[in-house]
């Protein structure tokens, strides 16, 4: 039974060995994990709808029966990563492998998650209401018998490993003739593990009935990638656990979900992943010599002239060096701006620009902002003896303010 | 009639056997079906794959006994005070709310022991030990947690008693049984089952070790088998007990958040599920928490589900009349009611008839945020004194008549501190009860004669906006922390107030006149004439002729004409006033008499208003 096993997973190892570089020509795979090595991720997205174009029996039977298809397909991914470049992957380091793109019927909701997907891939999508803290988890465990002086080693597994039984957890003190072990911990490999609550969206919830809940784990790369609250699209395969009392079988069956992708559906969460051919044209642009007016004209391309107003915000952006003098001054890196101007002059349109480049950004009007989130000083000004209420920029984001207001004495900023 | 009785309890002796005692071992009963099932299933290695989902025969022997052989009867009701006393795996009863659902529970609902298959339904734990590996089938269960409806008035429990334990050897846990044979005749044991106060346990004294249950007075001894009470729950407080019912074979949809309910099934507790889980060899376990592991076996019971239906009030009603809503006959009961109801009202005829619309009224549809059927009460006049003789006395009265009622004190106090907003607690995976957490058709008095001035803190701001969605709109909004669910509701509510509620904007303001103090005594016969005489009036259809409708609505109009200051919110008031005059005689259509009842109760209203 081993062998028939070990052939059917070297044939699904060929089988996404095609697929990645075959790829109908095109390549993309093979630059997807080019790209991956050069970022040093160690985890690789497959999309299904170029699974289905390739090899549509393979698609369905991966979505189906995804444990037959996932060491091999990590197998495969490695294996191209270490021809690509050798010095990748460390000693017994591998590429684990992600699905995305549409699921059909196996895209669901907690709700939907009935027993008939139990041993299949799905893609749930819900709110995370609950994340555990991230712990280490021993999946190779190193002891040295210091009266044989001889290395032994122990590999654990659970419902998370695709090939092998599960293995129990406990560490072994002796080795078989009795003598004592010490473990080299050193020595030992770990996986960063993390289980995660996730509910349905509330929009789903049929009137009289509770959001469902279905429990998620993740490890390795995907650990910490979500916060509670977060709405996420988990890809993973739903596998039930047998219950347990005092080591016999219960009967009762828990479910998880075994994550091997994680995409979060808050808008604030596409930021840009930038490709080797990204950096290159932006060395390019460096070496030119009209660069900054370049990058002027190019902020808020709608706005007509103000080309210094334009260069003063794309400095602001970049920001400066920080300098501490010899002397204990302490030089800010950071520029303030205030654009003063006639009404209708695009002031507030080029605050808008900013805040569609800048990676944090709120926009607030004077009145009504509170004081969270703001830090100000009410100074008088000198020469009308009034009161002005001066924002400055807070740390790591861009805070933009129009119409600076008068402000009364003794209010609070 | 003997005849065809004998013929029915033929017909289930074949289906089962009459060796089968379906109240003290229907676990028997369901494996007998079962292999009787399988056998039958023609051909194929898996006879019991079509048995997913589906009953194959055991709850029909259920229900058939049950319902028509007069089974009911025979089954224990469980409540605080025998929680103990059942020997498990027999069958009980449980009536209560549905307080939480927990999703579905997977479990091996048939394996291969050998040759033979085995089901594991309707129990937590395999009886016969399951061989690894087997061939065996996942099948699925939804779990509700219940909890005695809030606010259940005493005299609900005596419509279906259940039978006295004493009498059941059989369903008594061992130790009872022999506490039973010593006692020998002792008349002082009296194990009722309505868990009133003041009914004297199995033992005499209480040992020293004995855990004091704080729902009944009654003391229960303790032995290590018996659940203890799991009051001290912060999920539910207020609640005694809980119960974990398990239901099979239905789409969960079928039973919503709050509804009530009688679940009949296996009572299970198993010590062996009640032993702490041993440090198990898979980590996973300590790294997923079960919610489930939150209720363990030993402090909260669990029901498997073989029949359940949703009561509503005429279900708690003691003698099931199966007599036809007359019209005559609902004249004349109106009329008993509505005399008490000036009695316990100072002979304040206006009050009595708006309280008895209000008591009568139920939410009949709902368009988006528009409810129709509503008629919210708000007496004005009252203080401190005429509350503690005349709301008291009300108090006294609805307890009486409606099936869940609950009298809120609104002071500032109340509204600061009180958790009304049920609430999520996604670190337990639980919802947190708040007051507001009700069944349709509870009763709500609110005496706020108690608010003085003083400042509502936040939390008392979120309440009186919860209050006033409530009465405005029949919503709760349940705190789901990162996302607020709306929850419908149907309750009615009364408020006393000395001048017109601020807080509650309820629909029918009603300056209170009483003149007289009388002493006040229904009779049980009288009571129970009441209780069923709401439920059903309550319960009956409205319509109306188009002519009808036609001839209101030219009222409605010459009215706004005359008077500016009407709008929608009036004549939708006017017109369920009229609707439920007409339900309160026994008309199921609105007639024109009954509009110019409600008319002339308008006008009397509005001239004390004045």
């Amino acid at each position: 039974a081993m062998d028939v096993n070990e052939e059917a997973m070297a044939a699904n190892k060929r089988a996404f060995l095609d697929f990645l570089d075959q790829d109908v020509g095109k390549g993309v795979y093979m630059q997807a994990v080019r790209d991956m090595v050069q970022s040093k991720r160690h985890r690789l997205t497959i999309g299904m709808d170029d699974l289905r174009n390739h090899n549509l029996d393979l698609a369905r039977r991966v979505i189906r029966s995804p444990g037959e298809f996932m060491q091999p397909a990590s197998d495969a991914v490695t294996e191209v990563a270490r021809n690509l470049d050798p010095k990748f992957l460390k000693e017994g380091e591998r590429v684990l492998v992600g699905f995305t793109g549409p699921f059909g019927f196996h895209r669901v909701t907690p709700r939907d998650l009935m027993s008939s997907f139990i041993g299949t891939m799905v893609c749930v999508e819900g709110i995370v209401t609950k994340c555990s803290l991230v712990r280490p988890k021993v999946v190779k465990s190193v002891h040295y018998c210091p009266a044989t002086a001889a290395f032994m080693s122990r590999e654990y597994r659970d419902i998370t490993s695709f090939v092998g039984l599960p293995t129990g957890s406990v560490y072994p003190t002796r080795d078989e003739n009795g003598n004592l072990l010490v473990t080299e911990y050193g020595m030992c490999q770990y996986k960063d593990h993390q289980t995660l609550s996730m509910q349905e969206v509330p929009e789903n919830a049929a009137p009289g009935q509770l959001p469902r809940t279905v429990d998620v784990i993740v490890e390795d790369d995907l650990v910490d990638c979500c916060k509670p609250g977060d709405r996420v699209s988990i890809v993973g395969l739903y596998k039930a656990l047998p219950g347990k009392s005092k080591g016999s079988v219960s009967g009762v069956f828990r479910t998880v979900l075994i994550a091997n992708n994680v995409s979060l559906l808050n808008k604030e969460a596409n930021a840009p992943v930038y490709t080797r051919e990204d950096l290159k044209r932006m060395k390019e642009i460096s070496r030119r010599n009209d660069t900054f007016d370049l990058l002027g004209n190019s902020l808020a391309p709608s706005i007509y002239g103000h080309i210094w107003i334009k260069k003063a915000v794309v400095l602001l952006m970049l920001g400066g060096v920080e300098k501490n003098l010899k002397n204990g001054t302490h030089l800010r890196g950071d520029i303030n701006m205030m654009m003063v101007g006639d009404p209708s002059v695009a002031k507030s349109q080029l605050l808008r620009a900013v805040m569609n480049i800048a990676p944090l950004a709120i926009s607030t009007t004077g009145r009504g902002s509170s004081g969270v989130g703001l830090t100000a000083a009410v100074t008088s000004d000198q020469e009308t003896g009034k009161l002005l209420k001066v924002v400055h920029t807070l740390m790591f984001g861009f805070c933009t303010s129009s119409n600076q207001m008068p402000v009364s004495r003794g209010k609070k900023a | 009639r003997r005849e065809s009785e004998i013929h029915r309890r033929r017909k289930a002796e074949r289906m089962v056997g009459p060796q089968y005692d379906l109240v003290g071992n229907p676990l028997g009963a369901v494996r007998a079906t079962f292999e009787r099932a399988a056998a039958a299933e023609s051909g194929g290695r898996d006879p019991v794959a079509a048995f997913r989902s589906k009953d194959w025969g055991a709850s029909e022997v259920f229900r058939s006994f049950l319902f028509e052989q007069g089974g009911l009867d025979k089954v224990p009701l469980l409540d605080a005070s025998n929680l103990g006393l059942i020997k498990p795996n027999t069958l009980v009863r449980f009536r209560g709310m549905v307080q939480d659902m927990l999703g579905n529970e997977f479990y091996a609902g048939a394996f291969k022991d050998g040759s033979t298959w085995r089901t594991n339904k309707f129990t937590d734990f395999s009886p016969f030990a399951m061989p690894h590996p087997c061939d065996s089938h996942l099948w699925e269960r939804h779990l509700f947690h219940c909890v005695p409806v809030p606010g259940q008035n005493s005299w609900t429990l005596e419509s279906s008693p259940g039978p006295d334990l004493r009498q059941m050897a059989n369903c008594l846990t061992p130790e009872q049984r022999e506490k039973r044979k010593r006692d020998g005749d002792d008349d002082a044991m009296d194990v009722s089952e309505n868990g009133n106060g003041g009914s004297s346990s199995c033992s005499k004294k209480p040992k020293e070790d004995d855990v004091q249950i704080p729902s009944s007075s009654a003391e229960m001894p303790a032995s290590e088998n018996v659940p203890q009470m799991n009051g001290n729950d912060h999920h539910i407080p207020g609640s005694s007990f809980s119960c974990l019912v398990k239901i099979y074979d239905m789409p969960e949809s079928q039973v919503k958040l709050n509804d009530v309910a009688e679940f009949i099934g296996v009572y299970t507790f198993d010590p062996e599920l009640a032993a702490p889980n041993d440090n198990s060899d898979d980590i996973m376990f300590d790294l997923i928490e079960d919610v489930t592991a939150q209720l363990p076996p030993s402090k909260v019971p669990r029901l498997h589900c073989l029949v359940w239906r949703k009561l509503s009030s005429v279900d708690f009603l003691a003698k099931h009349p199966a007599v036809e809503p007359l019209p005559s006959l609902l004249k004349g009961i109106r009329q008993s009611l509505l005399s008490h109801l000036t009695l316990v009202l100072g002979k304040d005829d206006l009050a009595a008839n708006c309280l008895l619309l209000h008591l009568l009224s139920r939410l009949r549809t709902r368009v988006d945020v528009v409810t129709v059927g509503r008629l919210s009460l708000n007496f004005t006049g009252f203080n401190r004194e005429s509350v503690s003789i005349f709301g008291k006395q009300l108090n006294t009265l609805i307890q009486g008549l409606m099936p869940y009622s609950q009298a809120i004190p609104l002071s500032i106090e109340y509204l600061n501190t009180a958790t009304l907003q049920p609430r999520k607690d996604n670190k337990s995976g639980r919802l947190v009860t708040g007051v507001l957490q009700l069944p349709q058709g509870a009763h709500l008095t609110f005496d706020e004669t108690l608010l003085q001035s003083g400042s509502l803190a936040s939390k008392g701001v979120e309440n009186t906006v919860l209050l006033k969605n409530l009465m405005e709109s029949q919503m709760v909004e349940y705190d789901f922390e990162y996302y607020k669910l709306e929850m419908a509701t149907d309750v009615q509510l009364l408020t006393l107030s000395e001048g017109k509620s601020n807080i509650l904007p309820s629909d029918l303001v009603v300056p209170f006149r009483a003149s007289t103090v009388s002493a006040v005594n229904a009779t049980s016969e009288e009571l129970e004439s009441w209780r069923w005489y709401l439920a059903t009036v309550r319960s009956l259809p409205q319509s109306s002729e188009p002519e009808i409708y036609q001839t209101i609505q030219d009222e409605m109009v010459s009215a706004m004409r005359n008077d500016r200051s009407l709008g929608c919110t009036e004549l939708s008031r006017w017109l369920t006033m009229a609707q439920i005059t007409a339900s309160s005689f026994g008309e199921k259509s609105l007639s024109l008499e009954h509009w110019q009842m409600a008319k002339e109760l308008e006008r009397l209203r509005k001239e004390r208003m004045q």
